[in-house]
């Protein structure tokens, strides 16, 4: 198997951009990291376009193509739109990075993007919930925000976590985004802010709920070997994972997403590092809840200890682990097929040594991209080459 | 009681929720419709208060994981009177069943 390095990554602004339509938003994004790597746009031999609800809000399907033509690249790429639910762009890298690693292809582009602020709060919520398993329980009403509003209560009955730590989560990431020009929330929030806003699913308030966004991120990948010929600051994709979860919300195990589980695990043997050698990591906080639970199930905390960190300062800028510098989805707001690589694309500057939160000699990071209930998982650990 | 449809593997006696056409543990494609008590308790909780536009009307709604007979879980709406909260570990019973699956109220 072949090295995979990142030699060029682009993303726009995440927010409400209502003069952007889903393929510009894609275009530009893309655009913009093909110029960033320098490269020779013809010679992009494959696309995968992470893209979830496209369909369903925007009426636009093969995306993939369609991008492809705007963008001007050759006649021969083999483009595919992938779709993986919120882990759409994650699996969009996972499949550019197996193409390279297996020596099919050199020079992979992959992308996310997604179009949400055109629609109600009750049809996002709607399209969302297509994720859902139809047979087994997307008529019952329940919703993403809802599946987590499960785990947050079953976390707290098994380890005696509380709302404080998950508003804690809040407080941190929106603090974090204060600096970061591509976030949606710029504004800091204080705790008692977020334990007094409105219910959405018990225990889950408003500010422990990320915000719909629209937005588009991108990354150039090419063989290690060759990739010093493009960039003096290539970033090395050090091992990659992809896990499969549950279907429906009860056959959850425990207050987890084992999919993620699955997906460190293969993401940490074949980068041969361990949890405590990752220096920042950017991971799924769709809900406060998701982030504490991400980060036992990555393995940064013991189960149990992700809420008790957040509270002891673990997670923070200068912690033992700093998660989410970039506010995370819960300030950047989660275009939803866009967000994995717009994880990738905060972390490849922390690894540049050129984000706005910078994290001292930050060396290897880590993405953790979530799909649907608990469904699908990707992890990847990046490294400064 | 509202009992609960489950799918038997004809061939290893797996049980799962319906529908299930094929049996993850041994292969088999054929199953047998049988019922089970629609009795458990609460695994975990959760009362929806934003919906996707066809549950509009309903907010907020009571949901919860209820653990059932034979290692199988559900989820399923509830039903509350005014003055009760759901619990984990609390028994529930399986009253009624329509377009939005069964519904379950404390016992």
């Amino acid at each position: 198997m072949r090295s995979v390095s990142i030699i060029g990554v682009g993303t726009t602004d995440f927010g409400v951009l209502p003069d952007m339509g889903l393929k510009s938003l894609a275009s530009l994004a893309c655009n913009r990291a093909i110029v960033d790597s320098g490269m020779d746009r013809k010679e992009i031999e494959a696309f995968f376009l992470g893209n979830y609800i496209g369909g369903i809000l925007e009426g636009q399907e093969t995306l993939a193509p369609v991008t492809a033509c705007e963008l001007g690249l050759s006649k021969t790429v083999g483009c595919a739109k992938v779709e993986g639910a919120c882990c759409s762009a994650g699996i969009a890298l996972r499949m550019g990075y197996l193409l390279i690693a297996s020596g099919v292809h050199d020079f992979v582009l992959v992308g996310g993007v997604e179009r949400m602020s055109g629609a109600s709060t009750a049809k996002n919520t709607e399209a969302l919930a297509a994720g859902m398993d139809k047979d087994m329980e997307g008529y019952t009403g329940l919703t993403f925000p809802g599946y987590f509003g499960l785990v947050a209560n079953r976390y707290m009955h098994e380890y005696g976590g509380t709302v404080e730590q998950m508003g804690m989560v809040a407080v941190k990431n929106r603090s974090n985004a204060v600096k970061n020009p591509r976030a949606r929330f710029r504004k800091e929030t204080t705790l008692e802010e977020v334990l007094n806003s409105r219910l959405i699913t018990d225990p889950l308030k408003l500010f422990d709920c990320c915000p719909i966004a629209d937005g588009g991120a991108a990354a150039v990948l090419c063989p290690t070997e060759i990739a010093h010929n493009f960039t003096d600051k290539p970033i090395e994709i050090m091992g990659s994972g992809h896990g499969l979860g549950h279907n429906t919300s009860y056959a959850m195990d425990g207050p987890s997403c084992t999919c993620t589980v699955y997906a460190a695990k293969e993401a940490f043997d074949r980068a041969r590092i361990e949890p405590s050698d990752v220096d920042v990591a950017e991971i799924h906080d769709c809900f406060t809840i998701a982030e504490i639970v991400d980060s036992e199930d990555i393995g940064f905390f013991a189960r149990g200890k992700g809420g008790p960190a957040v509270e002891e300062g673990l997670t923070q800028v200068d912690g033992r682990i700093p998660i989410n510098t970039s506010g995370g989805l819960l300030s950047k707001g989660h275009p939803v097929g866009a967000t994995g690589l717009g994880q990738v694309y905060e972390l490849v500057r922390q690894l540049r040594g050129e984000h706005e939160n910078q994290v001292k000699d930050a060396e290897i990071g880590l993405a953790m991209n979530l799909g649907a209930s608990g469904l699908v998982s990707t992890v990847t650990i990046l490294r400064r080459d | 009681m509202q009992e609960i449809t489950v799918d038997k593997c004809a061939r290893c006696g797996k049980l799962f929720i319906s529908p299930a056409v094929v049996c993850s543990a041994c292969g088999s494609e054929e199953m047998e419709a049988e019922t089970i008590p629609g009795r458990g308790k609460i695994y975990t909780y959760t009362t929806i208060r934003v919906a996707p536009e066809a549950f509009q009307d309903q907010v907020p709604y009571p949901m919860a994981v209820l653990e059932l007979p034979h290692d199988l879980r559900l989820t399923a709406r509830m039903i509350l009177k005014e003055d009760e909260r759901m619990e984990i570990e609390r028994a529930a019973e399986c009253v009624r069943k329509d377009d939005a699956g069964y519904w379950f109220q404390l016992v």
